[in-house]
């Protein structure tokens, strides 16, 4: 068995920083503005975002379902691909894994919903149903898109952006439960 | 210290500044406790997003690195108690006196050091409590404040990720 100073060496030479595989800002940078327009919209605190309101969850859906169909109509116009080493085969293996990975995410929280585990009022179960076929339509929409044009890497990463929407509302709203 | 008095101020030219340079601080943080790359993800934007939210009540009376970072271990520890809640404390309650040994589980992309894959093997707790004062340099007093288990728990914990860790790395 290795030693505690062994183990102490490891340790020191753990990367102090580890970069994430992709930019999160563009996420963070929308997350950020997103909350501006519900502050000003519903005069909540930024702090304490409205997110347990079913009337946000309506407007998020509306807002979501109208951006994502125009950029899904301006790419689909024909975007230039971003410069990549990697072959069309790799990029298409690692989205299906990375799209595996938010699909088993979004349903396991969906599962406990459905379980009964997270307690949500019947209106915000009803709202968030209904946000939630918005998301899985956009979703389809973007994955149509994709499968007629699989090494656009900007509809790859629109289908994930939307899966990503789609955790957030799970998480948030289960979060608020 | 001038980028997050102009990100206080509102400025997210500023802010954006902030994220960069921390980004892989925050990110390595939440991908060690998380041990799943798309939650780090998730947990990274989830912490800049409640930076946001949080910058103006900073004032400056601790580094805003050390104020960053617990916010980042507030979140994910958050992000824990929520997620044990709906699969009934299962995370919460790994018992850290325990004898039997986790299951082997696939490499986690993103960590590229053999310790790295072991510290993602360990039970939840152990994991967090690892990361947390062997990797970050918390106190035990400190982690069972933030994460509300008992310090006697904590220092369990770190013995049996010790120990595992000890062992794997061997083989």
């Amino acid at each position: 068995m290795k030693s505690d100073e062994e183990l102490d060496r490891l340790k020191a030479e753990l990367p102090r920083r580890i970069e994430p595989p992709r930019d999160l800002w563009p996420q963070v940078a929308e997350r950020i503005s997103r909350g501006k327009m519900i502050s000003a919209e519903f005069g909540a605190s930024p702090a304490r975002p409205a997110w347990r309101q079913p009337a946000w969850l309506a407007a998020a859906a509306v807002v979501l379902v109208v951006l994502t169909s125009t950029v899904t109509a301006v790419l689909l116009r024909g975007r230039p691909e971003a410069a990549s080493n990697q072959t069309p085969q790799g990029l298409v293996a690692d989205f299906a894994s990375v799209e595996s990975e938010y699909t088993s995410a979004a349903d396991e929280i969906l599962r406990a919903v459905q379980a009964g585990e997270v307690q949500l009022s019947p209106a915000t179960v009803a709202v968030l149903q209904k946000n939630l076929k918005v998301i899985d339509d956009a979703i389809a929409e973007s994955r149509e898109a994709l499968a007629g044009d699989p090494a656009n890497s900007a509809l790859r990463e629109m289908v994930l952006a939307s899966y990503r929407h789609k955790l957030d509302l799970l998480r948030r709203v289960t979060a608020a439960s | 210290m001038d980028a997050v008095r102009r990100a206080q101020a509102g400025d997210q030219a500023s802010f954006e500044g902030l994220y960069r340079d921390h980004v892989g601080r925050v990110y390595a943080l939440c991908l060690r406790i998380a041990a799943d790359r798309v939650l780090a993800e998730e947990l990274t934007q989830d912490v800049f997003v409640r930076l946001w939210e949080k910058l103006r009540s900073f004032r400056g009376e601790s580094a805003f690195s050390s104020w960053l970072y617990r916010l980042t271990v507030n979140t994910v520890l958050g992000q824990r108690r929520a997620a044990g809640r709906r699969s009934r404390g299962a995370v919460e309650l790994d018992d850290p006196d325990s004898v039997f040994e986790p299951p082997a589980r696939s490499p986690v992309p993103g960590l590229s050091m053999d310790l790295d894959q072991a510290i993602a093997r360990l039970p939840p707790g152990a994991r967090a409590v690892f990361v947390l004062h062997d990797v970050e340099g918390y106190e035990h007093q400190e982690i069972a404040e933030l994460t509300g288990i008992a310090t006697g728990t904590s220092k369990a914990h770190l013995f049996r990720a010790r120990r595992l860790l000890r062992e794997w790395l061997d083989k």
